[in-house]
This record gives structure tokens, C-alpha cells and sequence, in this order.
């Protein structure tokens, strides 16, 4: 059994790693407390339902439109709504609550409330590794998430824009100062979490079933994620994400199955108790939204 | 807030009273003298988040949850532990505000979103504890049959005597904010808000002022959960819900006016009125309401209330203008 949670603990940690890479994006270049940040994760799934099982697409086709209408939902999201209230804590907050409710309540309109799930495209045989069935699926969940990871890591680091937005990420001022085009990189950022966290609502939408209301937990997940690893923090983002999936599935294999939404909690105060700033941030960077 | 002018506030504060007081008399629908006395109750969970988020500037997402554990915690001790309704009343009010204050003390070292979300968290732990711990709380069932309020003897089970029991109750908060405003304590707690840096300098510790303001609000909460309990003669685990108690909170105070005293009165009633306005459209009625805040908080960031003393402001000082320049 203890291998059998732990595989549906690395699977559940690769989609929380990728939701709070994308929300710590968000979170820690913008300052957007983006509340709706589950909601895309939501649309990710729905949209990939929508195109596989709704349009009868190939999984890869209707994976791939997916994270494009993620993309462009990324996109408008920035020029609409985020462009006005960055910076300002209390009123993002506000504005991506009402987001977040809207379309919630949109999700439940156009596709209803009951519960779905997308067609599993692999055909193919379970393997056994160490007694934990490791079903295609969940083997496709955990590489590709962490291809993603790998991809964005490359991006960031190897490529020009990638330094743009580290420079941006680090003094907005003076990336500007030396004519980084912060506009852009604050849309390619908002794109860029948006496509991460519709990648893992496509993803885990494979195993998991879907709900109009599945972007709450997301969302408390990632914030938990993002708030214990430092906001701006992607190796926190990630490594705190994978653990705390482990950590939901074992406790709720082992300890009670109904409070296994308490464990997040759990964790944000346990390291607030310690490590106020969050984990792996470095000492005297205030967390503050 | 005072204004300088003498009584002005005083003035005001007669206005409202005899306005709510004089409510209830002009409706003789029972169901209407219900949503009256619904919003007197939402009034104390508005103004509980006003007076941390619109006076110390701390958002919390967590209302709903000491709500809750207000509203639970005196109808155990009533019908579990058989005390007097203000026993209860007074215990209910105490464990609610030392958790909160526990909670404070633990999560408000990070202000700004962290803080919000550790709220949020912990409204979904309510949440769950009361669905799933049977024995206490009788699960999704929630808790039947707690006592309606007595006073002098009396059982209150008219709505009208409800409406001025829990009007008491509201009346006393808004009297004691407005002082608690007035006070060092209630600037400092501004100065907080408005610039922190600033405020450490002078001597003011944005952590234990934070503190405090949350405990209050805290407090006020579990007197709404309390009233709520009592008047509808029973608890149950959505009174911790996002979507039917804690967005409606933020509206209202959002909505109805940050930082004004009057502002959570309006938005109260505004809240509680509309929404049974809207049922003519009920499954828009989420959506309305999330495109509702965006636009409001967009356009009116600061509230009703203070956009409108703007305005008069405005009107006031061009009538000062046109009569010198006349």
C-alpha cells in the first residue's frame, strides 16, 4: 500500500508543482494575489474534456488546444484585469475572488455540475514497480509535468528572454532602466502560469475527476505551496509541491482520509512557526502581498 | 469618523439608530421582517471585517469560520451542556476569540496574502471539523432545536422582538467601534493601515496591533455566529462556507464602505435584500455576483459610503465657490 500512495502522491505533487510554479509567477513578479489561479487549472481540465471527449479529438490535439486557449486566456487575463491592479494586495485579491466565483459559475453553466471525467487515451498494459500499479496515465502525469518544469527551467535560464525576466523578476526598475520591455514579460509571465496550471488540470484531469468547483482546492494547495516554499521561489514552488502531494496522499491513506485537506494547513503553520519567510527564501526578504 | 465639526458624528450615529430602529414598522411581512433582521445579524460579520480590514488594513478571508465555530460553540452549550443563554452566550464569544487570537498570533508574523490564505485555510478546516466530527456537531445535519433568545422571563419569538433584541446587540458595536476608532488604539491601528514602516518608527507594532484588531473582529464575529444561532434556532457546517457567507461579508463591507462605521450597515442590507431580489435569475446569480465585485472594486474601490461624502464633499465645495464668485 505504501508504494501505491506514494505513486499517487508523485503524481498529485506533480500537478500541485506545476499549479505553483505558475501562481508563484504570478505572485512574485506581479504581486497579484491571483485567486483565480484554481479556476485556470479548472479550465485546463474542462477545455481538454471539451476537445477530447466533447469534439473527439486526439488526446495530444485536444491537449495541445488547450493550453493555446490557456495561453490566450493568460493573455487576456494580463491586458484586462491584472494591468490595472498590480501591486495593490487587497484589491487583486478582491478582483480575482470575483474572477475566481464567475467562473466557477460559468464552468457550471456550460458544462454542469456533475461530475466528469476525461477519456483515458493510453491504451496499454499496468506495470508493477515495487507492487504500485503505474498505469500509463499516471506514468504520462509525472513526465510530462516534469518536462514542463524542465522546459520552463531551460527557458529561464538559457534563453534571453529567460533573462529578461529574471532581471524583471529581480529589480523592475532596473530591468527597465536598461530597456526590458516589463509589459511584455509581465503578458509572457501571466501566460506562462496560465499554460502551467491548464497543463495540470489537463493532467491530473486523466485520474482525478473533474468539478466546476475543483479550482478551490487547487488554489489552496498552490497558495500553501507558494507561501511555505517564498513567493517568487520556483525551486520552493516545486519541491514543495511534489511533498506536499506525498504528504496528502500518504496522510490520507494512513491517518483519516476526510481530513486529508488539513495537511496544507498543517503544514503553513508549521513552517510559519519556524521559517516565517517560507522555506527556502533567503533571510530578510519580507513575504508581504 | 470625526470630522471636527462638533456632534457631527454624534448626529450621525442618532440618524442610523432611529433609522433601523424605525424599520421594522414599515413592513408588515413577516418574510421582509426576517431578511431585516438576517442583515442586523450580517451587520456584526461586516463590521467585524471592517474593523480589521478597513481600519488596520489586514484582509482576512477567514470570517466565515469563527463564524461558525461562534454559532456551534453556543449551541453545544445550550443543548449539549445545558447552559443559560448568556452563559452561552459569553462562553461562545470566549473560545472563539482565543482561537482567533491563537490563529493570529501564529500566521499575522506575514501580513498581505500569506495571511489571507492561512484565513482561507483554516475556514476550510472549520469546515471540514464540522462535517465530519459526528459527535460534536452532528455532522452536515448541523444542530437543532438551540433556544431562542429570552429576556427578562420572556421567550422572543415574534420577529419584531427579535428584530430589537439583536438591535441591542448591534447598536452596542456600533457605539463601542466607533469609540474603539476614536482612541489611541483605533489610530494606531490606521497607522498601521496606511503606512506601516511609518508606524514601526513611531513605536506602533503592526504585528500587535494587527493582532488586536483581528481578535476584535473575531470577537464580533462570534457575537453574529451567537445571534445567528439563536435566531434561527440552528447551526449548521455551511455558516463556514466561501460562497454563502464569506463572499457575502466581503461585499458588504467592500461594497457598503472600508473604514466608515455606517458603511457595513449599508452594505448589510444591501446584501441581504438583493440577493432575494435576484432569485428571479438564480443560477446567474453567482456569476452576477462575482462580475458584481470586480466592477465594484474596480470602480469603487473605496465604497458606497465614502464615494458618496466625496461627492457631497465635491457639490458642497462648488456651492462654496459659486456663492463668492456670485
Amino acid at each position: 500500500m505504501f508504494s501505491q500512495l506514494l505513486l499517487n502522491g508523485i503524481v498529485l505533487g506533480s500537478g500541485y508543482a506545476l499549479i505553483s510554479v505558475g501562481h508563484t509567477i504570478i505572485f512574485g513578479l506581479m504581486r497579484v494575489s491571483n485567486f483565480a489561479h484554481g479556476e485556470l487549472y479548472m479550465l485546463g481540465a474542462y477545455l481538454t474534456y471539451t476537445f477530447v471527449n466533447l469534439l473527439g479529438l486526439p488526446f495530444y490535439a485536444g491537449l495541445l488546444l488547450s493550453l493555446l486557449g490557456g495561453a490566450l486566456l493568460g493573455y487576456l487575463l494580463n491586458r484586462f484585469v491584472f494591468r490595472y491592479v498590480r501591486d495593490d494586495s487587497t484589491v487583486n485579491g478582491l478582483v480575482t475572488i470575483g474572477l475566481s466565483i464567475f467562473l466557477t459559475n460559468i464552468a457550471q453553466y456550460l458544462w454542469g455540475a456533475a461530475p466528469r471525467s476525461i477519456h483515458n487515451p493510453f491504451a496499454g498494459d499496468t506495470i508493477f514497480v515495487l507492487g504500485a500499479a503505474v498505469t500509463p496515465a499516471r506514468f504520462f502525469i509525472i513526465f510530462a509535468s516534469a518536462a514542463a518544469i524542465l522546459l520552463f527551467h531551460c527557458l529561464i535560464k538559457y534563453t534571453k528572454i529567460g533573462k529578461a525576466f529574471r532581471a524583471t523578476f529581480q529589480k523592475r526598475e532596473a530591468a527597465q532602466l536598461v530597456g526590458v520591455d516589463v509589459e511584455a514579460i509581465y503578458s509572457l509571465s501571466t501566460i506562462l502560469g496560465t499554460v502551467m496550471a491548464c497543463l495540470a488540470g489537463a493532467l491530473l484531469g486523466l485520474v482525478y475527476s473533474l468539478e466546476p468547483a475543483m479550482g478551490m482546492k487547487a488554489i489552496s494547495v498552490a497558495w500553501a505551496v507558494v507561501v511555505t516554499g517564498g513567493a517568487g521561489n520556483f525551486v520552493g514552488a516545486i519541491s514543495v509541491g511534489y511533498f506536499i502531494g506525498i504528504v496528502e496522499s500518504l496522510g490520507g491513506g494512513y491517518i483519516s482520509s476526510a481530513y486529508k485537506d488539513a495537511f496544507p494547513f498543517l503544514m503553513v503553520v508549521i513552517v510559519l512557526l519556524v521559517k516565517p519567510n517560507g522555506i527556502f527564501a533567503k533571510s530578510g526578504s519580507r513575504m508581504n502581498g | 469618523m470625526r470630522t471636527g465639526r462638533f456632534g457631527h458624528h454624534e448626529k450621525k450615529f442618532v440618524c442610523w439608530t432611529a433609522l433601523l430602529a424605525l424599520l421594522p414598522l414599515l413592513s408588515r411581512s413577516e418574510y421582509v421582517q426576517h431578511l431585516c433582521v438576517t442583515a442586523l445579524i450580517y451587520i456584526l460579520t461586516a463590521q467585524g471585517l471592517n474593523i480589521v480590514l478597513g481600519y488596520c488594513g489586514t484582509m482576512t478571508l477567514g470570517q466565515a469560520g469563527f463564524y461558525a465555530i461562534g454559532g456551534y460553540v453556543f449551541a453545544i452549550a445550550m443543548t449539549k451542556a445545558g447552559l443559560g443563554w448568556w452563559t452561552a452566550l459569553l462562553a461562545a464569544v470566549a473560545v472563539t476569540t482565543a482561537v482567533g487570537f491563537l490563529l493570529g498570533a501564529i500566521s499575522l508574523r506575514v501580513r498581505g496574502s500569506s495571511f489571507i490564505i492561512i484565513t482561507i485555510l483554516f475556514s476550510r478546516i472549520v469546515h471540514m471539523v464540522l462535517l465530519n466530527w459526528i459527535e460534536m456537531t452532528n455532522g452536515q445535519a448541523g444542530i437543532t432545536g438551540v433556544p431562542a433568545p429570552v429576556l427578562f422571563g420572556r421567550v422572543l419569538t415574534g420577529k419584531v422582538g427579535l428584530y430589537y433584541f439583536v438591535l441591542i446587540f448591534v447598536v452596542l458595536t456600533q457605539f463601542l467601534t466607533g469609540r474603539l476608532v476614536d482612541s489611541k488604539i483605533g489610530r494606531a491601528f490606521i497607522a498601521v493601515k496606511q503606512d506601516e514602516s511609518l508606524a514601526t518608527s513611531l513605536g506602533i507594532s503592526p504585528y500587535h496591533f494587527s493582532l488586536a484588531a483581528f481578535s476584535i473582529s473575531v470577537a464580533v464575529t462570534a457575537l453574529a455566529g451567537v445571534l445567528h444561532a439563536s435566531y434561527a434556532q440552528m447551526v449548521s457546517p455551511e455558516m463556514a462556507g466561501f460562497n454563502n457567507v464569506m463572499l457575502y461579508i466581503i461585499m458588504m463591507t467592500v461594497v457598503g464602505g472600508r473604514g466608515t462605521l455606517w458603511g457595513p450597515v449599508l452594505g448589510a442590507f444591501i446584501f441581504t435584500f438583493l440577493p432575494e431580489y435576484l432569485r428571479v435569475a438564480d443560477t446567474l446569480r453567482m456569476p452576477i455576483f462575482g462580475v458584481l465585485l470586480i466592477v465594484l472594486v474596480l470602480f469603487i474601490p473605496d465604497g458606497l459610503i465614502p464615494t458618496f461624502y466625496k461627492a457631497l464633499r465635491r457639490w458642497q465645495a462648488r456651492q462654496r465657490t459659486g456663492k463668492e464668485a456670485a
